[in-house]
């Protein structure tokens, strides 16, 4: 049965039972055709994505080529096709043309903005998590795909759940009953097809298209994307020439614009920028996410049009960020008051790219006065850094599954800051597999805990003002 | 970001996307080489090599073959009766500064080139060969101990071609034409080409370990093994290959070198057997000599940093490291463990990273697990752990080298 034909038999009996209990509804439902179920079979993947204005999203994806209806409250309401099922034609990418392939997105993208004072919504028999007022929890993870990359030779074991434990960091993640989760980017990362000799990741998918999406995201991440309403932010590896396509069509919160789909190279420009947003997380902290997917590393000259489109999105940043009473918390894949480990050597700096614009829109501080701390990915470590200069609290959840980077030397080098004028007072830093957790403190602040993937709690670090204070610093030792 | 961002940043190529010119020598690869094919070598140039090789009549004075220091006892590695850990050359008392590495399955050993994935900072150096990376090719290695005065000591080539005209000069003529003698310089070459040959034949790439076993399905590991091999992934244990790359699984062995062919400066203690260590100002910096002499920008960066050796029969060599200081391999494993927790165990002279120049001690890789951490913590890698490890690398010998480990064990 398709969907169409689903909801005209759907709709009487909502009408009729509007009061009936969900089970009941459902009993009824699959009664007079088994559509719960059939629904069911055709859903790859649901859940609920947050975005501007706080709008909550239910995103399905299907095997239909229709969207299912979905439940919200009592009544059935018709989900919007976001993306039919294509082929996108082959297209210039990261990897070598002979390495590349069309992007094969066999199924329906769906949405449904849920409106404000929903009491619950669900599609098939998966009940989706909404967003609540006040959110208590909130697990912050990123760079969760498994390697499979033949530029770099790396092809991650991705059967291997101690080679790539995004699956057992979803799982545990999960159980910890998080209120939101908070992905800073890079979801995708089986760019190229696994050499046949290799078991860890033979017949994998590869390239940019659902399968591979599915089986780097939306499979492992099913515990996870059940458990909470998810704020996406974009990472470097969902560029247009990388998993960009898949981006637009599946996590990106904003209207689906074919300019703006990384289908058409030429319309990179426009597609490898994102206006940013605020998500509310209660009445006293926002979420403020940035698009930074093709930042680069250098710094960038002032007549650079990306130069130029950054400040205009920093300074709408500075405008979001200016909320009264609102402590804002900035977020986007590359970090910038952050460090990247280099064996032999001090650590490199935070993104100078984005330095470089930031300077030109708050010189010296980087961040409007709002923004109190920033979190971001990228760097495959987890980060905690406290400055003794006027910046915010800088955290970095990059170990959420791909391979790890180095650690820091430990001691962290003395006089080594990521930024002109940022003077880091404390560091805190591991590269074990894991993630971290937002738990909301009785004073209305945040403590930010570093998990191992097993769940181990590493540090505690507590929030006031811009300053963190975390129980541990330096190197965390997982074992 | 990742791994390949691991290593170091090449300061002066920080903005750049291709290397300057001064640096064509050395290739900026799009990619990472897949493990080599088998050479399409002949196989009487490759019979030819293995002459050579075992020929104790190329050295000057006669005595010293190839063999005699790249012993097959050892997996082809050895140090010519030396007990200082380096070896012995063709006169007596001539003793190199360097340990001898095997050269089994030099086949998949890359030429020199740098790589930059694109979350890198800078492109890194890859490939080469010796411990600093000088020769480009096996052939141009082959070349080295044969004129090297602590090790063959050939005068030079005219001295080589005469040895070889007397004994091969059908054989050689047949493989490089009737005028291969007329040169010298040719006819050297000409037996870095054979000798080159028979290095990279099936002969010296056996995969016969019990470690090969495993990875075809055709054999197990013991428990103890298996917990060796975790550790040696274990980002947050061994860490081992982070550098020593494999792959156990996948069934093809070439994907098993247990290294990434690049380098690093693990700063390994003073070896105060060789002689030239008891000059306080003499150290063996490894591949910023290379660097200089290839012109890459701020050479200094590389000092202290040496090859990463596969180790594929590690447990029949006969010392460890490139300045051989260890005689042991549970002394090595074990001293990666414990370098940062205890340096006091290793560096006696109360000196941290005593065998690199004071100037670059700031190269030295404190960030990779197992020796990140913080002097007098607790260490990554228990005394169990080493020995897990330890098991796990004795089943990368070669069936035909597994008597000379338990002799080595012995020992």
């Amino acid at each position: 049965m398709d969907a169409i034909k689903q909801a005209q038999h759907r709709k009487p009996f909502t009408k009729a039972f509007g009061l009936a209990s969900s089970m009941t509804l459902s009993l009824l439902v699959a009664a007079c055709g088994g559509s719960d179920s059939n629904i069911d079979a055709s859903v790859k993947a649901a859940w609920v994505a947050v975005g501007s204005n706080n709008q909550a999203t239910v995103r399905v994806i299907t095997s239909d080529a229709t969207c299912p209806d979905v439940r919200d409250g009592s009544s059935y309401a018709a989900m919007t096709v976001r993306a039919a099922a294509a082929t996108v034609a082959q297209r210039p990418t990261a990897s070598a043309a002979t390495d590349s392939k069309p992007s094969a997105f066999p199924v329906t993208a769906c949405e449904y903005q849920v409106p404000a004072g929903s009491s619950g919504v669900s599609v098939g028999s998966r009940s989706l998590p909404l967003p609540k007022q006040a959110p208590q929890r909130i697990v912050v993870l990123a760079d969760t795909g498994c390697r499979l990359k033949k530029a770099d030779n790396a092809w991650q074991a991705c059967d291997d759940s101690d080679s790539w434990p995004f699956p057992e960091i979803a799982k545990t993640a999960a159980a910890m009953k998080p209120d939101l989760v908070l992905h800073i980017g890079d979801y995708h990362y089986r760019e190229n097809a696994c050499p046949a000799d290799i078991a860890g990741c033979k017949d994998s998918p590869w390239g940019y298209g659902w399968d591979a999406w599915q089986a780097d995201l939306f499979k492992p991440a099913a515990p996870l994307l059940a458990a909470a309403p998810w704020v996406m932010v974009r990472g470097n590896h969902e560029e247009c020439a990388r998993a960009g396509q898949g981006w637009f069509r599946f996590l990106d919160t904003q209207a689906l614009d074919p300019k703006r789909s990384c289908d058409d190279p030429a319309n990179d420009a426009a597609g490898n920028l994102s206006d940013p947003y605020a998500v509310a997380v209660g009445a006293d902290t926002q979420v403020i996410v940035f698009d930074s997917a093709k930042a680069g590393r250098a710094a960038l000259a002032t007549n650079d049009p990306q130069f130029v489109a950054y400040q205009a999105q920093f300074q709408a940043v500075n405008r979001l960020a200016a909320k009264a009473g609102v402590n804002s918390i900035f977020t986007n894949h590359h970090p910038i008051l952050g460090f990247a480990p280099i064996a032999g050597a001090p650590p490199a700096p935070g993104n100078l790219a984005l330095q470089s614009v930031m300077q030109s829109v708050n010189p010296t501080a980087f961040y409007p006065s709002g923004v109190k701390t920033a979190i971001h990915g990228h760097v495959h470590d987890f980060q905690a850094i406290n400055f003794s200069s006027a910046h915010p609290a800088t955290f970095v959840s990059g170990n959420g599954g791909d391979n790890l980077d180095v650690n820091f030397a430990d001691p962290f080098p003395a006089n080594t800051n990521p930024a002109p004028g940022a003077v880091v007072d404390k560091i805190s830093h591991t590269s074990s597999f894991g993630f971290m957790v937002m738990d909301r403190q009785s004073n209305g602040t945040w403590a930010y805990k570093a998990y191992t993937r097993k769940g181990v709690l590493l540090t505690t670090c507590l929030q006031s003002g811009n300053n963190i204070s975390c129980d541990k610093t330096g190197f965390l030792a997982p074992n | 970001m990742r791994l390949l961002a691991l290593k170091r940043i090449l300061g002066a190529l920080l903005l750049l996307t291709v290397l300057p010119p001064a640096l064509a020598a050395t290739p900026l690869y799009p990619e990472m080489p897949a493990p080599a094919a088998k050479p399409d070598d002949a196989p009487a140039l490759v019979a030819l090599g293995r002459k050579l090789f075992f020929d104790e009549h190329l050295s000057e004075p006669r005595g010293t073959s190839c063999a005699s220091c790249h012993a097959p006892a050892q997996a082809f590695s050895g140090n010519h009766g030396s007990r200082i850990g380096v070896a012995l050359g063709s006169r007596p008392a001539s003793l190199g500064t360097r340990n001898t590495p095997s050269v089994l399955y030099l086949r998949y050993t890359p030429p020199r080139f740098f790589y930059q994935d694109d979350d890198a900072l800078a492109p890194i150096p890859f490939g080469g060969f010796f411990w600093d990376g000088r020769a480009d090719s096996l052939a141009e290695q082959a070349q080295g101990p044969l004129f090297n005065p602590l090790e063959m000591n050939n005068r030079n080539p005219r001295q080589l071609a005469r040895k070889l005209a007397q004994a091969y000069a059908s054989e050689m003529r047949a493989q490089f034409g009737v005028a291969i003698f007329e040169r010298p310089e040719q006819a050297s070459q000409a037996a870095g080409q054979a000798l080159q040959a028979f290095l990279r034949s099936d002969e010296m790439t056996p995969f016969s370990s019990r470690y090969d076993d495993y990875i075809r399905g055709a054999g197990k590991l013991n428990e103890m093994e298996l917990r060796g091999l975790r550790l040696f992934k274990d980002p947050d244990k061994g860490n081992c290959a982070s550098c020593h790359k494999f792959n156990d699984k996948s069934a093809n062995p070439a994907r098993s070198m247990f290294t990434d062919f690049g380098y690093d400066a693990a700063a390994v203690p003073r070896n105060r057997r060789i002689a030239e260590n008891r000059n306080p100002t003499f150290y063996d910096v490894g591949l910023c000599k290379t660097a200089a002499d290839l012109k890459w920008p701020d050479s200094g960066q590389w000092c202290g940093y040496f090859k990463t050796p596969g180790l594929r029969n590690v447990a029949v060599r006969e010392s460890y490291m490139h300045n051989g200081v260890f005689t042991s391999l549970r002394d090595a494993v074990a001293f990666y463990a414990t370098r940062a927790t205890r340096p006091g165990d290793w560096y006696k002279t109360g000196i941290k990273f005593d065998d690199v120049p004071p100037a670059y001690r700031e190269n030295v890789n404190i960030n990779s697990v197992p020796y990140n951490r913080r002097e007098g913590s607790t260490p990554a890698l228990s005394d169990s752990d080493v020995d897990d490890l330890v098991a796990f690398l004795k089943t990368l010998t070669d069936a035909q080298f597994v008597k000379s480990s338990a002799e080595s064990v012995r020992k």
